[in-house]
């Protein structure tokens, strides 16, 4: 029986292994680089752009086409614009701007003839321009070229990784004394010395010195012209990049924008980049899922592989809008959001599918998400069973829209 | 291909503005877009506001080490900008909704309270501080310093 269950389960893996290889192998670049956009775009908007934002996102999901105008583009790029810059200028993150790059150069991409090479080389840019300031500000900055920025963090364990508390001589009661005592200096103005292993001014200086290189290294390959032949030592070096940086503080707006960007720079046909830089974003999310202590978070990511394997495409760019959702709503930070999150997600694709079918009764189940998305937005952890009956209510709609399992009228109109 | 180069071009215009305002006007490197992020502990959440209030013919010196504490009675938004980034107009505009916060004693010293809780006081200076450090030794330096013209 248990021999039979391996066996079965062996060959569903391998199953689902080709059907990864069979999709990758025909995979548009520039297409999958859009997918990815899209997925990180709705979950790194800020909450009140949230809605329309997944809106016009999902639209995407449903309608590929639309990622082919720069309308659809721009239109994305100038929501984040109106919602972030008048109001959150001051507290927001880089990866903010550069996604927001990102969107206008996908715009200005498809404004002219070949959107798939103008889109390519606005992405190689903008890495190697981000990357080159990254390293410029690094440079500049003497606690961090001297490696006390890193020595302070590694004895705060101020890393979202908690290595400091892992170095010889070190634990995490130490950490704890050592924030204890730098609490207080800015308030009371003493100056306090904090207590660290004796490995850590060494790894400190190490760390600060492997960044300053790696980013130097990424901003010149990105932006000095190359050959075809060496062209390929790009996404080579933003992986070293991913796996050395994102494991240890894994910022995933930033990551996920890199991914993205680099996905429309792979020739087509080559499936080994596509994948690796798939799995560089799967790295990143279980670095984030770790450090959240999310398990939801790695559903994102399984979610994500699942949709991506569905035969039918409409059923995988169907998938991205409920996961973009759980997205959002993890990043806003309570399960109840994750589940408004699906919920609004997956009523948003009941409606686009009512719309492709000319069947208006998924809509009732609309109104029902959007009841428990505005109950997420209320914040209050007591409305929380109205966002998970939500899901519920979106689970029905998207089996009944037959989102997750085509029907033959969907399946035909994909193929069509 | 000319398409390509506008938004780098936008990138590189922000992160030049970004770098001009962290040099000349404090602000963190954190922000702003010239990804400076991850290059130094001054950052917002590490800077802290210190108000001089002047309530009941006494001034007594406030940590807001959180903007929010103002809020509802006032916005905490231009706390969080004059933390960012510290300019005259940023901080008159904070002092301002300062004004309008009531302050009372607790157990930590005086702190912003609700309206009907406490008394009006007068923002005297607005000062935005930050840690600096020497190999393991942390100690606190003055970002900005602004004084209202009353």
């Amino acid at each position: 029986m248990s021999a039979s269950v391996a066996m079965a389960s062996t060959r569903a893996v391998q199953d689902a292994w080709q059907q990864l290889r069979e999709r990758v192998a025909t995979a548009s670049p520039l297409r999958t680089s859009a997918w990815a956009t899209l997925l990180t775009v709705v979950p790194f908007s800020p909450g009140y752009a949230l809605v329309p934002v997944l809106l016009v996102a999902a639209a995407g999901f449903s309608w590929p086409q639309l990622t082919h105008r720069a309308w659809f583009w721009f239109a994305l790029a100038g929501l984040r614009l109106v919602a972030l810059v008048p109001f959150d200028w001051p507290t927001l993150d880089n990866h903010h701007y550069l996604l927001t790059y990102w969107l206008l150069a996908l715009g200005f991409a498809h404004l002219g003839p070949d959107p798939a090479r103008t889109a390519a080389l606005a992405g190689r840019l903008l890495i190697g321009f981000a990357f080159a300031a990254a390293t410029i500000w690094k440079l500049l900055t003497p606690d961090f070229a001297s490696g006390e920025f890193f020595r302070f963090l590694l004895a705060t364990d101020g890393l979202p990784a908690p290595i400091g508390s892992w170095l010889p001589g070190s634990d995490g009661a130490l950490m704890e004394a050592n924030r204890e005592a730098a609490g207080p200096v800015l308030v009371e103005g003493e100056t306090t010395t904090l207590d660290e292993s004796p490995l850590a001014p060494a790894l400190g200086w190490l760390l600060a010195w492997w960044t300053v290189l790696i980013e130097a290294v990424v901003a010149f390959a990105f932006l000095v012209p190359l050959s075809l032949r060496w062209a390929g030592v790009r996404p080579v070096l933003l992986l070293v990049f991913i796996v050395t940086t994102y494991p240890i503080a894994p910022v995933i707006g930033f990551g996920w924008t890199l991914v993205a960007m680099a996905f429309a720079m792979v020739r087509p046909g080559d499936q080994r980049t596509l994948l690796a830089l798939g799995a560089g974003a799967l790295l990143i999310l279980a670095a984030a899922a770790l450090h959240l202590g999310g398990a939801t978070l790695a559903l994102v990511g399984v979610l994500l592989l699942l949709g991506y394997m569905r035969t039918s495409q409409r059923a995988w760019m169907s998938a991205g809008a409920p996961v973009a959702g759980l997205g959002s709503g993890l990043v806003v930070g309570e399960p109840w959001h994750a589940a408004a999150g699906i919920a609004v997600g997956l009523g948003v694709e009941a409606l686009f599918a009512a719309l492709r079918r000319r069947d208006w009764r998924p809509s009732a189940l609309v109104a029902v998400l959007a009841a428990a998305s505005a109950a997420a937005a209320w914040d209050s952890p007591s409305l929380a069973p109205l966002a998970w009956a939500g899901v519920a209510a979106g689970a029905a709609a998207a089996v009944w829209c037959g989102l997750l399992t085509p029907s033959r009228a969907l399946h035909g109109e994909a193929t069509h | 291909m000319a398409l390509a180069w506008v938004a780098p071009a936008l990138l590189v215009v922000v992160a030049t503005v970004q770098l001009s305002l962290a040099l000349t006007q404090e602000l963190t490197p954190w922000k702003g877009g010239g990804f400076g992020m991850f290059a130094t502990v001054d950052e917002p959440g590490t800077r802290v506001i210190e108000v001089s209030v002047r309530t009941g013919g006494e001034t007594q010196e406030v940590v807001l080490d959180d903007p929010e504490a103002v809020e509802p009675v006032a916005s905490s938004w231009w706390l969080e900008a004059a933390r960012s980034l510290p300019t005259e107009p940023l901080s008159a505009r904070a002092a301002d909704e300062l004004d309008e916060v009531a302050w009372a004693e607790q157990d930590e010293g005086l702190a912003p309270v609700a309206p009907d809780e406490g008394e009006h006081g007068t923002i005297r200076e607005i000062r935005v501080v930050r840690p600096a450090l020497d190999g393991v030794a942390v100690s606190r330096e003055t970002v900005a310093t602004w004084s209202p013209r009353r």
